[in-house]
C-alpha cells in the first residue's frame, strides 16, 4: 500500500519471516534511483523506527522519502 | 592451399583391437563420491588380467594406511548383468579375510581376468585423517603388480540418519546427542537440547513443520510446554533445495563437507524456522558456537503430526 501524498509506504509480510533478513524490492519508474542502494539483506526488525528510503527522478531534481512501514500477517 | 594440406593428412585408420601387454596388469578406480564420512564405505573397483596362456590369478589383496573396520571387505565374485538388467554374482574367489591393514581373497576358481570390488569401511581412527590404499595381484607364473589410491582426506563431521521427530512427543532435538528426546527425557538432558520440533496446522499462517529454538519468542512456541532448564536459542537459517546426498540419499549428486561447516555464516540468521517442507534443510549453529549441523527432512506426516529428519553435524572446537 503507497500512499503518495502521506509518503509512506504499508507492506505486510507472511507470519515468521524474520525482519531482520530482509531483501526488499523496489519497483522504480524509468530512470530513478533509490537512496540508499539495496545491496543485500536490510534490518527492518524496529517497528518503533520504521526505515526510509528516498526516491529520485531521472533527471535529479525531484526527491522524495518514503516510510516504510511493516506488519506482519497474524 | 593450407586446407588440402590438412585434408591429405588426415586419414582415417580402420579399427583394430588393442594387443594386450603380455604381462599381469591391473587398474583401479574409486567409485564412490563425496566426503568420506567415518562409519561410510569408500568404494572401489580393482581390475587385474593376464594373458590365458601365460597362468591365471592366484590372489588379490589390499593394504590401508589405517585398518578399516571390521565390515571392509574385497569381493570375491565377479559380477555380469543379465538380461533382466540385474546384477548375478560369479564366485571365483573365497570370501576375503582381514589381517590388520589388509584385506586378501584367494581365487577358487581359474579365471585370468576379473574386476573386484573393494568397499572400505572408515573406522573412528581415521576421522580428519588421510589413508591411502595399495591394491595388488599375484598371478601362477610368478608376477605381481599394485596399484596406489589416495591419499584421501577423511571428514571430521558425524552423520545420523533417520531420526523420528513426532510433536508433542520426541520433538526435543538434541545436537550433541543426535537424538530426539520426549519430554521426560528432555528435562534430564536440558542443557543438550537446541531444538524443539513442532507441527502447527493454524488458519492463515503457514505454521506447519517447524524447528524452533527453545528460546525463542513464544508465539513461535504455541501450546508448548517445555521441560524446565530447556531454554537455548540455536541459530536457524532455512536452506531451499539443498538436498545432500548422503541425508537425502535422492538422485541429486550434492554433499555437504566439512568446508562448508567452517565457512558457514550464519550470525544474523533467526532463532527459528516455521514452515518447512518435504526435502528442506536448515543450517543450525548451536548457541555455544560447539557445533554447526545441517538438518534435512527427509519425510512429513502432517496427520501424525510428525516428521522424519537427518543431520551432518561438525564439531567446531
Amino acid at each position: 500500500m503507497i500512499d503518495t501524498t502521506a509518503c509512506t509506504i504499508h507492506a505486510e509480510v507472511q507470519y515468521g519471516t524474520d525482519l531482520k533478513n530482509v531483501y526488499p524490492q523496489f519497483s522504480l519508474v524509468t530512470d530513478a534511483k533509490l537512496d540508499p542502494k539495496i545491496t543485500g539483506k536490510v534490518d527492518f526488525s524496529d517497528l518503533a523506527n520504521p526505515r526510509s528510503y528516498t526516491v529520485v527522478s531521472g533527471n535529479r531534481q525531484v526527491r522524495k522519502t518514503y516510510t516504510v512501514h511493516i506488519s506482519i500477517q497474524q | 592451399m593450407a586446407l588440402l594440406l590438412l585434408m591429405a593428412s588426415c586419414k582415417e585408420e580402420p579399427y583394430a583391437v588393442p594387443v594386450p601387454k603380455d604381462a599381469l596388469q591391473n587398474d583401479c578406480i574409486k567409485r564412490s563420491l563425496g566426503p568420506n564420512i567415518v562409519g561410510n564405505n569408500i568404494e572401489f573397483a580393482y581390475a587385474m588380467a593376464l594373458p590365458g596362456d601365460k597362468g591365471k590369478l592366484v590372489s588379490a589383496q589390499v593394504e590401508a594406511s589405517i585398518a578399516g573396520a571390521a565390515t571392509t571387505y574385497l569381493e570375491h565374485r565377479s559380477y555380469y548383468t543379465d538380461g533382466s538388467g540385474v546384477d548375478v554374482g560369479v564366485e571365483v574367489a573365497t570370501p576375503s579375510t582381514n589381517q590388520g591393514n589388509v584385506t586378501t581373497v584367494n581365487f577358487s576358481k581359474d579365471t585370468n581376468a576379473v574386476t573386484l570390488r573393494y568397499f572400505y569401511t572408515i573406522p573412528e581412527e581415521a576421522r580428519g585423517k588421510t589413508i591411502s590404499f595399495k591394491f595388488s595381484a599375484r598371478s601362477s607364473n610368478g608376477e605381481t603388480v599394485n596399484y596406489s589410491m589416495g591419499p584421501y582426506t577423511i571428514a571430521r563431521m558425524d552423520i545420523a540418519l533417520d531420526i523420528p521427530v513426532m510433536d508433542a512427543a520426541n520433538c526435543f532435538i538434541s545436537i550433541e546427542d543426535m537424538k530426539a528426546y520426549d519430554a521426560v527425557d528432555a528435562a534430564a538432558h536440558a542443557a543438550n537440547i537446541d531444538l524443539v520440533y513442532l507441527y502447527r496446522a493454524m488458519p492463515n499462517v503457514a505454521f506447519n513443520h517447524s524447528l524452533v529454538s527453545p528460546g525463542t519468542k513464544s508465539e513461535y512456541l504455541p501450546g508448548v510446554v517445555l521441560p524446565p532448564g530447556v531454554n537455548k536459542v540455536t541459530k536457524i537459517s532455512k536452506a531451499w533445495a539443498l538436498r545432500d546426498n548422503n541425508l537425502a540419499r535422492d538422485k541429486y549428486g550434492i554433499y555437504i563437507d566439512d568446508i562448508d561447516f567452517q565457512q558457514l555464516d550464519i550470525a544474523n540468521a533467526p532463532d527459528y524456522a516455521i514452515n518447512l517442507k518435504e526435502e528442506a534443510g536448515a543450517w543450525i549453529e548451536t548457541a555455544d558456537g560447539k557445533y554447526r549441523a545441517y538438518i534435512y527432512i527427509n519425510k512429513v506426516n502432517n496427520g501424525a503430526q510428525s516428521a522424519v529428519i537427518s543431520m551432518k553435524r561438525y564439531t567446531m572446537k
